[in-house]
C-alpha cells in the first residue's frame, strides 16, 4: 500500500508538471522542456532579491528564456522589471542608469509586441517613468509626472483590479512634495487600497507578474511605526 | 491497479528527453577586440534556457544536459551578437570569445557644434527650459537667458541677442520650425525689448551660435529655435500679479485628445513709475491675449494653432544732445500673430512637418519737437506697417537606412512693408514687397562607430533682389570616448538686407544677399552633470550693405538712396568657453561662460573696417542657483561683465575710437514655492543691478557742431538703475489640490 501511495504521489507530480508544460497561457508550445519550472524559479528569485548584480544576472536569464520561447511575453516583461529594479538599487551615474532604463524599455516594447497583459505593461511603463524621474526630479518631473499619471489611468481603465497600479500611484504621491499635492498622508489611502487589491488578487500561474505586495506592506508598516513614535 | 500506475509513470518518463544523463560543461572568457574582459555578457545555448552571465573578469561557466550540436549565442548591449555552433558530447569545453562593437546607429553621437539645447527631452542638455525663468537677470525672457551663454554680448539698450560680432538682426528666431517675423515686442529707442512670447509656451528651445543646419536660413550669425508644448497636461486656471502693474489670467482645458489654452493680460506701469523714478519711461500700457489649440491626430500626429494679439502704448522722454529739454516720444503698436503647424507620420518611415504663420505689425511713433523760432511744439509721426505670411513643408525619412536619414524642405515667404511719415499736405511713403522661396536637403550620416556627419545645402530666391543663393553646410562629430567629443562645422549663410535698408534703397535690385562663412571647432566634455565646452570660431562677412550720407542730410532721407551697394565686409573670430556644474554643490547649479571676440567690419556708414558698437572683446557671465528645500525657495544670482564697447566720437580724429566704461551687473532673484488658499503658488522676487552701478550704453551726438565747433552729446543710460520685480503666480487645479490636509506652510 505504501508503495502504491508513493507511486501515486510521483505520478501526480509528473502529471502536474506535464500539465503545466502544456498550459498555453504560460508556455507556448515551442518552449523547451523544463521552461516553466526554470521560469518559475527565476521569477521567485527575482521577487526575493534586491542585489543589483543578481538582478542583472536574472535579466540575462530572462533574455535566454526569451530566446528559448520567443512567442512568450513573460520573459521580456520580467527582464524589464529586473533591469528596472537593478537601476533603483544600483549606484551608477545618471547616464548609465538612463541607459539601463533604455534597455528595460526596449524589453517592455518586446513584451508589448507579443501581446502581453496591457494593464501590467502600462504599470511597468509608469514604474520605469518613475525611475527616470527619480534620476533628476527637479528637471524631469514636468515631463514624467503627467506620463506616469496617463499610463496608470489607462491601466486602471483596462483592469481596475490590478493591485500594482495602486502601489506605483502611491509611490508617486509619497515622493511628491506636499505643495504639489503629494506627501505621505495623501499616499496612505492609496497604499491601503493596494493592500486590499493584493489580498483579492492571486496570480493564476507562478509565471505571471506578482511583485509589489511586500513593498506595500512595508510602506504601511512604516506608517504604523511613524504613528507609534 | 499497481501496474496501471507503473505503466502510466513509464509512459510519462518516456516523454522526457531521453539523453538527460550526459552533461556538458562549457566555460571560457569573453573579451572585446582590444582584449579587455567584458562583464555581464549573456552566453547561452539557443532554444534552451541553459547559459550564464560573465563575471567582472569576463569569465563564464555553465553546464547543460543537451546533446548534439547547438548554436551558442553571446550577447551584450553595444556589441554585435555572436553565434557559433558547439558540439555537446559530455566533454568539457573552454571557449575564448571575442565580441565586436556595433556600428553606431543614428542618434548615438549627437552633433553638438554650435548649439546649446534647452529641452527636457534630450538628457544631456547644456541648458534647460526652466533656466529661462530662474536665471537672475534674465527677467524670464528667452533672449535674456541666452545672453548668459558664451558668444553673446549684452547690449542693455536693446535687450536682443548679439552673437559673435553680429548685429541683432543677424539672429533669426523660429517657432515650431516657422521663421518668426517680429520676435520682439515694440519698444522705443534706448529701452530694451523683450521677446514676444513667454518661455512657458515652450517645451524646448535651442540656441545655435554658428554652423547650424540647412533647415535654417536668413540668419548670418545665430538662430533660436523655439518648440511649443503639445497638449496641456491638466485643466487648470492661473492668476498672476506683478509689481510692474501687470495682471495676467490664464485657463487651460484638457480633453482626451485635444486641449485649449487661453490667456489674457493687462499691464499698466503707471504705479511702478510713480514708485521707482524713471529717467526715460513715462508710461507703459499693454493689453494682450492668446488662444492655443492642440489636437492629436492619429497615433502620432499633432495639429497646433496659436493666435496672439498685443497692443502696446509706451511714453518716454528722449534726451536730446545739446539741449536740456527732453523730447516726448509716444509709441503705439499693434501686433497680431497666427501660427498653425501640423506634424504626422506618413508611410514607410516618412513623416511630415508643416506650418503656416501670418504676422501683422503696426507701429506709430511720434516725437514732439520744439520749433526753434516759434517755440511751439510740433509732432512728427511715423507709421510702420509690416504684413507677412510664411509657410513651410518638411519631409523627413528617419528610416532611410540605419546609418543615414534624409530631410527635405521648402519654405516660402510673402511680405509687404510700408513706412509712412505723416505730414500735411502729403505723406512721405517708403515701401517694398518681397517674395522668397527656399528649398533645403540634409542628411545625417553615421560613418563609423565614432564619426557622424551632417551634409546639407540650402538654396533661396529673393524677388526683391532678383537673385539666387546656394549655401552648402557641413558638420562632423567625432566621439573620442564616452565623455569627450570633438566636432566641427563649416557653411555659408545668407540673409536679405534688413527692412530699413530695403525701404530706403533706390535700387534694391542692385543689392546682393549679405553673406557669412562660418568655420568652428568644438570640444565637449560631458560627464556626470558637469559640462565643459570649448569652441573656437572664425567668421568672414561679405556683401554687407554700405551707403553714404546724402548731401544735404534731411530727417526723412538721411542717407543717399542711390548710394546703397553691397560692398561691405568684415570678420569675427574668437573662443567661447562654458563650464556648467550641477554636481559639486548639492541642490546647487552654476555656470561660467566666457567669450573672447575679435571683430571688425565695414558696413552701413563705416568709412573703414572698425569694431562695431555692439561688440565687446571680453564677455563673462557667472550664474548660480541654489535650492533651499527647508525654505522651499530657489535663490539665484548672476554677474555679467562686458569689456568696453566702441562708439564714434565725432569730436576726435578716427572712427569708432571712443570706449564706453565696461558693463557690469549683479542681479539677484528668489522664487518661493508655497500654497495660497490650497492652490499652488510661486512668489518671485528679483532685482537687477543690485549694486547700482551706472552703466552707459552709448552716446548720442547732435547732427551739427555747436558754436564752439564741437558736437554736443548726451549719454544713453538705462531708464532706471534697477528693475525691481515682485510677482505672485497662483495655479488653481481642481483635480490635484495642493495638499488639503495642512495649512499652507
Amino acid at each position: 500500500m505504501k508503495k502504491t501511495l508513493l507511486f501515486l504521489a510521483l505520478a501526480c507530480a509528473s502529471l502536474s508538471a506535464t500539465a503545466q508544460q502544456t498550459t498555453p497561457a504560460t508556455a507556448p508550445s515551442a518552449a523547451p522542456a523544463g521552461y516553466t519550472d526554470l521560469m518559475a524559479a527565476a521569477v521567485k528569485e527575482l521577487y526575493r532579491t534586491g542585489d543589483p548584480v543578481q538582478l542583472k544576472e536574472l535579466a540575462s536569464k530572462f533574455e535566454r528564456a526569451s530566446a528559448a520561447a520567443p512567442a512568450d511575453w513573460l520573459p521580456a516583461y520580467h527582464r524589464a522589471y529586473a533591469l528596472l529594479i537593478a537601476t533603483f538599487q544600483g549606484k551608477e551615474s545618471s547616464d548609465v542608469k538612463d541607459k539601463n532604463l533604455d534597455q528595460a524599455e526596449a524589453s517592455l516594447a518586446q513584451a508589448r509586441k507579443l501581446k502581453g497583459d496591457e494593464s501590467e505593461l502600462l504599470v511597468l511603463q509608469a514604474y520605469i517613468h518613475q525611475a527616470r524621474l527619480g534620476i533628476n526630479p527637479m528637471a524631469r518631473s514636468g515631463k514624467y509626472s503627467p506620463q506616469i499619471k496617463e499610463a496608470l489611468d489607462q491601466a486602471k481603465k483596462l483592469n481596475p483590479a490590478n493591485p500594482r497600479i495602486y502601489l506605483v500611484q502611491g509611490n508617486q504621491l509619497y515622493f511628491m512634495p506636499k505643495m504639489f499635492g503629494g506627501g505621505a498622508d495623501v499616499a496612505k489611502p492609496v497604499f491601503e487600497e493596494a493592500k486590499v487589491r493584493f489580498a483579492a488578487a492571486r496570480p493564476a500561474s507562478p509565471l505571471l507578474p506578482a511583485w509589489g505586495e511586500r513593498q506595500v506592506l512595508s510602506r504601511l508598516k512604516s506608517y504604523e511605526a511613524q504613528a507609534a513614535k | 491497479m499497481k501496474h496501471l500506475f507503473l505503466s502510466l509513470l513509464l509512459a510519462l518518463t518516456a516523454l522526457r528527453p531521453a539523453a538527460a544523463q550526459t552533461s556538458t560543461t562549457l566555460s571560457g572568457t569573453v573579451r572585446d577586440a582590444a582584449g579587455h574582459p567584458l562583464p555581464g555578457v549573456n552566453v547561452f545555448l539557443k532554444t534552451t534556457f541553459d547559459g550564464a552571465s560573465t563575471d567582472t573578469l569576463g569569465r563564464f561557466r555553465f553546464s547543460t544536459r543537451q546533446t548534439g550540436t547547438l548554436p551558442l549565442v553571446v550577447t551584450l548591449l553595444g556589441f554585435q551578437p555572436l553565434e557559433q555552433p558547439v558540439e555537446l558530447n559530455g566533454t568539457a569545453r573552454h571557449l575564448a570569445l571575442v565580441l565586436k562593437p556595433v556600428r553606431n546607429q543614428l542618434g548615438d553621437v549627437v552633433i553638438t557644434s554650435g548649439t546649446f539645447e534647452a529641452s527636457d527631452s534630450r538628457r544631456s542638455t547644456v541648458f534647460n527650459a526652466r533656466d529661462v525663468v530662474t536665471t537672475a537677470g534674465a527677467s524670464a525672457d528667452v533672449a535674456g537667458a541666452f545672453n548668459t551663454m558664451p558668444g553673446t554680448t549684452r547690449n542693455g539698450e536693446e535687450g536682443k541677442l548679439f552673437v559673435r560680432g553680429g548685429a541683432a538682426g543677424e539672429t533669426r528666431q523660429y517657432l515650431d520650425g516657422v521663421p518668426l517675423q517680429s520676435p520682439y515686442n515694440a519698444t522705443v529707442s534706448g529701452m530694451p525689448a523683450r521677446g514676444r512670447f513667454s518661455p512657458m509656451l515652450f517645451k524646448g528651445m535651442a540656441f545655435s551660435t554658428g554652423g547650424y543646419s540647412a533647415e535654417y536660413g536668413q540668419a548670418l550669425s545665430a538662430i533660436v529655435a523655439l518648440n511649443s508644448s503639445d497638449l496641456v497636461e491638466e485643466t487648470q486656471t492661473g492668476i498672476s500679479v506683478f509689481s510692474l502693474g501687470m495682471l495676467s489670467l490664464s485657463h487651460q482645458q484638457r480633453y482626451e485628445r485635444s486641449s485649449v489654452a487661453v490667456t489674457g493680460d493687462y499691464t499698466n506701469m503707471r504705479p511702478y513709475i510713480g514708485l521707482v523714478s524713471q529717467r526715460m519711461l513715462t508710461g507703459f500700457e499693454t493689453v494682450g491675449g492668446s488662444v492655443a489649440f492642440r489636437q492629436k491626430t492619429g497615433d502620432m500626429g499633432m495639429l497646433k494653432t496659436y493666435g496672439a494679439v498685443t497692443q502696446q502704448r509706451i511714453g518716454a522722454r528722449q534726451a536730446e544732445a545739446g539741449s536740456s529739454a527732453n523730447l516726448p516720444v509716444a509709441l503705439l503698436s499693434r501686433n497680431a500673430y497666427l501660427n498653425a503647424t501640423f506634424r504626422s507620420p506618413l508611410y514607410r518611415g516618412w513623416s511630415v512637418q508643416s506650418g503656416v504663420a501670418a504676422t501683422r505689425d503696426v507701429q506709430s511713433a511720434s516725437v514732439t519737437t520744439c520749433d526753434a523760432q516759434s517755440g511751439a511744439g510740433r509732432e512728427q509721426t511715423r507709421r510702420d506697417l509690416e504684413q507677412s505670411v510664411v509657410g513651410r513643408l518638411v519631409l523627413i525619412n528617419d528610416s532611410a537606412s540605419a546609418y543615414w536619414n534624409l530631410k527635405l524642405g521648402l519654405e516660402g515667404l510673402a511680405q509687404g512693408n510700408e513706412q509712412r511719415y505723416l505730414a500735411v499736405p502729403r505723406d512721405t511713403v517708403f515701401q517694398f514687397g518681397e517674395q522668397r522661396l527656399a528649398g533645403f536637403a540634409e542628411s545625417d550620416i553615421s560613418f563609423s562607430n565614432q564619426l557622424v556627419g551632417r551634409v546639407g545645402g540650402r538654396a533661396e530666391y529673393s524677388a526683391v533682389l532678383g537673385r539666387w543663393n546656394v549655401a552648402p553646410r557641413l558638420a562632423l562629430a567625432y566621439q573620442l570616448n564616452e565623455q569627450n567629443q570633438l566636432s566641427g562645422a563649416w557653411g555659408y549663410f545668407y540673409q536679405t538686407p534688413g527692412t530699413d535698408i530695403l525701404l530706403r534703397a533706390a535700387h534694391p535690385g542692385q543689392l546682393r544677399f549679405e553673406q557669412a562663412q562660418h568655420v568652428q571647432l568644438t570640444y565637449l566634455r560631458s560627464h556626470d552633470n558637469r559640462t565643459l565646452r570649448l569652441e573656437a570660431y572664425a567668421k568672414s562677412y561679405a556683401q554687407l550693405v554700405r551707403f553714404d550720407v546724402s548731401p544735404p542730410a534731411s530727417a526723412l532721407t538721411p542717407y543717399d538712396p542711390a548710394s546703397y551697394r553691397s560692398g561691405g565686409s568684415g570678420y569675427a573670430r574668437g573662443v567661447d568657453v562654458l563650464w556648467r556644474d550641477k554636481k559639486t554643490v548639492k541642490n546647487g547649479d552654476y555656470w561660467i561662460s566666457y567669450g573672447f571676440l575679435d571683430t571688425r567690419r565695414q558696413q552701413h556708414l563705416d568709412p573703414v573696417r572698425a569694431v562695431p558698437t555692439f561688440a565687446a572683446r571680453h564677455n563673462l557671465s557667472v550664474v548660480g542657483k541654489y535650492w533651499v528645500p527647508r525654505l522651499h525657495t530657489l535663490f539665484g544670482a548672476t554677474y555679467t561683465y562686458n569689456s568696453p564697447r566702441a562708439y564714434h566720437d565725432p569730436n576726435r580724429a578716427g572712427y569708432n575710437q571712443g570706449r564706453l566704461p565696461s558693463f557690469q551687473d549683479v542681479s539677484l532673484n528668489a522664487s518661493y514655492v508655497t500654497t495660497l488658499w490650497k492652490n499652488f503658488t510661486i512668489v518671485h522676487v528679483s532685482c537687477s543691478n543690485v549694486l547700482g552701478r551706472q552703466n552707459v550704453f552709448g552716446h548720442r551726438y547732435a547732427p551739427t557742431p555747436g558754436a564752439d565747433g564741437k558736437y554736443a552729446s548726451v549719454a544713453v543710460l538705462p531708464s532706471a538703475p534697477r528693475l525691481v520685480f515682485v510677482g505672485v503666480m497662483v495655479s488653481i487645479n481642481k483635480k490635484r489640490p495642493a495638499n488639503t490636509d495642512e495649512a499652507p506652510e
